[in-house]
């Protein structure tokens, strides 16, 4: 008694202290102090429970505390068990609250005092074990077999479909492996879905403790996998979509109060539709809304309202027709007639985007919208109309920006992008539109036009949304509606029917390329000349604009004619190709009169200055550079006649400032002669190009001052004919150029270039050209590189002692050239407009017998060049001998005889210097060119023309013809003979 | 050489105390008048014993997510277990965040739930990845330079919770806590040398051993969870003593579970139920709580978990629900 008595006492003195208070203390149903049972009831160590205090180190426990997080936590924070990312730091069953109002926990699953959960309520040390070995047992305390502790708490989850939630029983298919990798539970029967199929107690970083994420809707598509709106392949499925942002649709509050959820960033997801648990609306679908006749889906789609009066409502127009479930529009809505959330509710193809393969389900032949057929040419479709080529040369079909298109895109999945392609959605909105709205109407044959049709914008403005860039056709030549309004189209549509596109473009139906709208009667050699030729022929509506005479060459690849461009070029198709032919459109944009317009600037009724407008892609002359940059170099040469003449017109009466650069020489159109010639041909030649020179160089000419006179290298001779090769150009009468023509002026010149090695970078006009420039085509000074290409063997003189660029530089030709200036065969030979006939002889004459003679002595004499050179016995006696056998030029024993007053080739004669001697060949047995320094000669050299003139002499002189030559060619002994 | 044979027995209190509850009633009146001086001159714990304060330095609390372990390496960087975030996370003396290496992943660097971590005189860093059963080891600046697979024990996979580097002998100690043993691996050859323990209460027996520490002679304390105490091991590898028991008063422990020795051979160890860490002479007898300077009284901690004591006297508390690891600075001590 005195034990209890004083028990008493220590019980009743900690209660007056207040301390500590035995009093709150619940007594413990079977208490134990031993370790076993105290290390997880807190509450029941001895300090605390026996002997009724607190350490030094703790106050005492007066509550009971057991399976609270904190204990839980402080074996499973990785000392025994690591719980910390899967119970302690991530979503799970909430615990340390109580449980909702509405919910009814069994007493086998106790709260604590306060009505709280805790770890223990659905766990206890004392529980059932749940794993498969003590390991792994999570004391819970009764088995969770196919979750039936959760439905212990969550009845109303339960149940099913009957009873508003999703399936929780056996199904088909077998519950994905991906779920599984996840931590998702299966029942114990096959394919069985349970509670822990979609939801963990623990260690979910989702809501509502979902193994993974509806945010995307990827929890719901591991098992419905039919319903996602790819294939596996990443394709589009004709499901609803999901996972994107709606754009148009609103989801209404009277979805979202019901429970209608969006994922991640407002994306639309199945939950947006479908209610998974706890659904009283619709328990066959789980749907958020009934779906009474399209209902649900106007319920968000309030934009697509106008249909229902639009000939789309198949209720007006094809009452009968059944979608692929067999439905008509009465039986399930206006909208299943093309749409199913699920599946595709007409034949589906896959071939075209999903949207355009609705389109044609209906609008094909055999379909109920057979009568708007869409074969033929139409429109592009998954194009970007972003994709430009060359804005500056409008060479792009369309001139858009996405930042102002107000036409949608579509992705390959259907889906809106403002980068996406085209479809026929962009240009159609198949809800129709105020515009096409047929109420009151029951008539179903109205017929569209270009402001209904469905159209998003009447046409044209819905055209002009992509292709504002070819609305410069307004108001132009070729817009019809001014310049041809009752011409029709082969819809026999005038320009006001069709719209200013509509005249010559059929957006749908057409049957040539461009979707060309007119009657295609003169074929043009390709697509797009046909199309032009169309009006521009002789009875088309454009018949004052028509191709006569010679025109620039159109259907040939500038590619095989060594050229390129950056203009368009075209294959047989009418597409865009690098390496296509030219035709009409490649100069010509027929939708923009003026080049390089920003607009404006239109001309029905004026003419085209050829240069700047008449539909040119470029102003003149750029245009032109595009293909013959080349040609450019004449700017401000002796050939720009803006500089040299710019009063002279040509046959259009044009001045160079009116035709431009190339237009002064050159007609793009209809010019009257070969090589698109614009200037009249005043001489009587016909060699080919040189006519077109000679009408300027001539004395009554444009440059009569460089006319072509007498006395000139000769042309219209075939240099094969003369046993010459060349690589300059040769030419056929009709202006052709061919390796066996003949030569012309432009075999030597390019009239493009005034300076074969350097374009010009300042005005020439007024210089006087030389030989490495008026406009050769290859320089001829230095080394005599043109002559050579015709005169091989000439050119064996660079170097020698006639290359008088080495041995008299300051020596003048009667054009008072020097040697530079010239060229080594100026030096004594003039091209054009010599004073003497024999060989273009361009020096004087010193003394002489013969003409030959005196042409030599001209420098080897006292006042010549060479005067250092003066042979003191230079002549032979003068007596006629016969030469026959030896004039024959090429043979090794050629020994010319010359006609002593006309120095022309004669077989009886006198010898004269060019008998003996070759002029242009230093060395006879060594065909080559000097070596550029002074070398004194011998009787084996000396320009002699071969040691075969010594049998020339031994006929006469017998064999000591040689010694007779040595004495009688020695003046001191020639004298002592004397 | 403090500490050196002095852990062949078993601690006095535990003897005392048995004896004590053998008869609680023999004397009432003394008893009585015992408990009400107590409760009078001491309503609150923290009054009767020895303590042992600590001035607060620093908290370093950046984006750790349940971190686990602290060590410091001879340079004075401070490595952080940032065990959920599956890191290392690095620290300047002062406590700003240096960097971090580590992600959620099995390859190499990469983490499962990282627990423990050591180490070296070369500033090697040795972690326990426990989820991957390994030990990774890491240059000073996080780049990986080996790992060690720890084996299953009868099909159980390893659960390595701590790792310690004996530089001396060229080894390293690992916990395996799911299978109550410890492991002893050569370093120069990631061989396994010794496997010391089994489950059971038993003297050199464990019951999910946790984390460990060296001291200077190299014996190894492991602390025993489930067993509530703190065994030592000798550096062969030798049972030695045992530290704390079961119950709640000083020298006892609920849920021990990180342990430190400092340069003086003092025993630190926390309890993270009970939120106190006790220290222990080189005896293993209780020597003092840590205590508070601005209070006077026992200094609380919010979970302690692994400690660590640098070279300049600072201890390091990791404190796992809280997010942070706390440093302070070991300051004098009452009585």
């Amino acid at each position: 008694m005195r034990k209890i008595a004083y028990f008493n006492i220590v019980l009743i003195l900690w209660g007056v202290l207040g301390t500590y208070s035995f009093a709150e203390a619940a007594p413990a149903q079977n208490p134990n102090s031993a370790k076993a049972c105290a290390i997880c009831h807190y509450r029941w160590i001895d300090t605390f429970f026996i002997e009724g205090r607190g350490s030094d180190l703790v106050p005492y426990q007066s509550d009971k505390v057991v399976a609270t997080p904190d204990m839980c936590f402080s074996c499973h924070d990785g000392s025994v068990k690591d719980s910390r990312a899967r119970v302690h730091n991530a979503s799970g069953h909430k615990t340390n609250m109580p449980p909702p109002s509405h919910m009814k926990i069994p007493a086998a699953f106790p709260l604590d005092d306060d009505g709280k959960m805790q770890c223990s309520t659905c766990h206890t040390a004392h529980g059932v074990p749940s794993g498969t070995g003590a390991r792994d047992t999570i004391f819970l305390r009764t088995s969770n077999k196919d979750s039936a502790m959760c439905r212990q708490c969550h009845p109303d989850a339960d149940g099913g479909i009957k009873t508003g939630n999703h399936p929780v029983d056996t199904i088909k298919q077998e519950i994905p492996a991906q779920l599984i990798a996840l931590g998702a539970v299966a029942g114990q029967r096959k394919n069985q879905i349970i509670c822990e199929t979609c939801h963990t107690a623990h260690g979910s970083r989702h809501d509502n403790f979902l193994i993974r994420s509806t945010g995307e809707s990827g929890l719901c598509l591991d098992c419905h996998q039919d319903q996602d709106i790819f294939t596996a392949d990443g394709q589009k499925k004709p499901n609803h979509v999901i996972n994107v942002v709606p754009e148009k649709a609103i989801i209404p509050g009277e979805l979202t109060s019901k429970g209608a959820k969006l994922g991640d960033k407002g994306v639309i997801i199945c939950q947006t539709c479908h209610k998974v648990h706890h659904n009283r609306i619709e328990q066959q679908l789980l749907l958020i809304r009934k779906d009474e006749k399209s209902s649900f889906c106007l319920t968000c789609h309030t934009d697509k309202h106008y249909l229902a009066d639009t000939k789309h409502n198949l209720m007006h127009t094809a009452p009968a027709e059944r979608n692929r479930e067999g439905k008509t529009v009465a039986a399930s809505g206006v909208c299943s007639a093309c749409h199913l959330p699920h599946g595709a509710a007409r034949e589906f193809s896959g071939e075209k985007d999903y949207t355009t393969e609705l389109c044609l389900s209906c609008h094909r032949q055999g379909q109920v919208a057979e009568k708007v057929n869409l074969s033929g040419n139409t429109h592009p479709l998954i194009v970007n109309p972003f994709t430009q080529k060359d804005n500056n040369m409008v060479l792009t079909a369309t001139d858009v920006k996405n930042e102002t298109l107000t036409l949608p895109l579509f992705n390959n999945l259907g889906i809106q992008d403002k980068n996406g392609t085209m479809t026929c959605a962009t240009c159609h909105d198949p809800h129709g539109s105020q515009a096409d709205s047929i109420k009151g109407e029951t008539i179903k044959d109205v017929k569209g036009d270009k402001t209904t049709s469905f159209l998003r914008k009447p046409s044209p403005e819905i055209c002009r949304e992509c292709h504002s860039n070819k609305f410069e056709i307004a108001g132009s030549k070729h817009d019809l509606s001014k310049v041809a309004p009752r011409a029709k189209n082969i819809r026999q549509q005038t320009p006001i029917e069709s719209g200013l596109c509509g005249s010559c473009h059929l957006v749908h139906g057409s049957q040539k390329g461009f979707l060309w709208a007119r009657e295609v009667t003169v074929n043009g050699g390709s697509v797009v000349p046909g199309m032009c030729f169309s009006c521009h022929n002789a009875q088309g509506i454009a018949q004052k604009k028509v191709h006569t005479g010679y025109s620039h060459p159109i259907n040939i690849a500038p590619a095989a004619e060594g050229l390129s461009t950056r203009l368009p070029l075209l294959d047989n198709s009418g597409k865009y190709a690098d390496g296509g032919v030219m035709t009409c459109h490649t100069c010509h944009d027929p939708h923009r009169w003026q080049a390089d317009s920003a607009g404006g600037a239109q001309s029905q009724n004026g003419k085209g200055d050829k240069k700047t407008t008449s539909f040119l892609r470029k102003q003149a002359p750029d245009i032109c550079r595009e293909c013959h940059p080349d040609k450019f170099y004449v700017a401000n040469s002796k050939h720009d006649l803006n500089k040299v003449a710019p009063a002279a017109k040509n046959i259009l009466q044009q001045t160079p400032s009116e035709s431009g650069l190339c237009g002064t020489c050159h007609l793009v159109h209809n010019a009257p002669q070969r090589y698109l010639w614009a200037r009249k041909i005043t001489a009587k030649n016909n060699a080919g190009a040189g006519e077109l020179c000679t009408g300027c160089h001539a004395e009554t000419g444009l440059a009569r001052r460089k006319a072509i006179k007498d006395y000139s290298h000769p042309v219209d001779i075939a240099p094969v004919a003369k046993g010459l090769t060349t690589t300059l150009p040769l030419f056929e009468p009709n202006g052709k150029i061919t390796k066996d023509g003949v030569m012309t002026c432009y075999t030597c010149h390019d009239p493009h270039r005034w300076d074969p090695l350097k374009p010009l970078t300042e005005d020439h006009f007024n210089g006087e050209g030389n030989s490495r420039n008026s406009f050769l085509r290859i320089e001829n000074s230095p080394a005599p590189k043109l002559c050579e290409n015709c005169h091989p063997d000439k050119a064996y003189i660079e170097k020698t002692d006639h290359d008088l660029t080495l041995t008299a530089p300051f020596s003048k030709n009667i054009m008072e050239q020097t040697p530079a200036e010239s060229g080594i065969c100026g030096v004594c030979h003039l091209v054009h407009n010599g004073k003497h006939q024999i060989d273009l002889w361009a020096q004087g004459f010193g003394p002489g017998d013969s003409l030959m003679d005196t042409m030599c002595s001209a420098c080897h004499s006292e006042n010549g060049w060479a005067k250092n050179k003066i042979p003191q016995i230079a002549t032979h006696p003068q007596s006629k001998i016969v030469n026959l056998g030896r004039n024959i030029k090429g043979r090794r024993d050629y020994f010319p005889l010359f006609q002593a007053t006309t120095g022309r080739p004669v077989m009886v004669g006198e010898i004269s210097c060019p008998s003996c001697h070759n002029v242009h060949q230093w060395n006879p047995g060594l065909p080559a060119k000097g070596q550029g320094v002074n070398v004194e000669g011998n009787a084996t050299d000396s320009f002699l023309r071969a040691q075969s003139s010594i049998l020339k002499c031994k006929d006469c002189h017998s064999l000591d013809a040689l010694f007779k030559f040595k004495f009688f060619h020695d003046a001191s002994k020639r004298k002592i003979q004397k | 050489m403090a500490g050196a044979n002095i852990f062949y027995r078993e601690t006095k209190d535990s003897h005392r105390r048995a004896k004590r509850y053998a008869n609680p009633c023999k004397s009432p009146l003394r008893v009585f008048f015992w408990l009400a001086t107590i409760v009078l001159l001491f309503p609150a714990p923290g009054f009767g014993i020895r303590l042992t304060y600590v001035r607060h330095l620093f908290d370093i609390t950046h984006q750790l997510n349940m971190p686990s372990d602290v060590s410091v390496s001879p340079d004075g960087r401070i490595y952080v277990v940032d065990g959920v975030n599956n890191r290392i996370s690095l620290f300047d003396a002062n406590g700003q965040f240096v960097s971090s290496f580590g992600a959620e992943g099995s390859g190499q660097g990469e983490f499962r739930y990282p627990l423990g971590i050591d180490i070296d005189r070369s500033g090697k860093v040795y972690v326990a990845d426990s989820g991957n059963h390994r030990v990774q080891i890491f240059d000073s600046k996080g780049r990986f330079i080996a790992a060690i697979q720890i084996p299953p024990q009868n099909s159980h996979p390893a659960d390595p919770t701590d790792v310690a580097v004996d530089d001396d002998r060229q080894r390293c100690y690992v916990i395996d806590n799911d299978n109550h043993h410890l492991l002893a691996y050569d370093l120069s050859t990631g061989k396994l040398l010794k496997t010391y323990g089994s489950p059971g209460t038993d003297k050199g027996a464990f019951r999910y051993p946790f984390l460990m520490a060296l001291d200077k002679q190299k014996n190894l304390y492991i602390v025993d969870v489930i067993n509530t105490r703190v065994q030592v091991l000798s550096p062969d590898g030798q049972f030695a003593a045992i530290i704390g028991g079961w119950g709640v008063e000083k020298g006892e422990f609920f849920r021990p579970k990180g342990v430190a020795v400092d340069k003086n051979g003092r025993v630190y160890v926390g309890d993270s139920y009970m939120g106190v860490i006790q220290v222990f002479d080189a005896t293993g007898e209780f020597h003092a709580a840590l205590g508070d300077p601005a209070t006077g009284k026992i200094k609380k901690f919010k979970t302690p978990t692994g400690l660590c004591v640098d070279n300049h006297n600072r201890l390091y508390v990791t404190e796992m629900v809280a997010n942070k690891v706390s440093v302070y600075e070991i300051a004098g001590e009452t009585h």
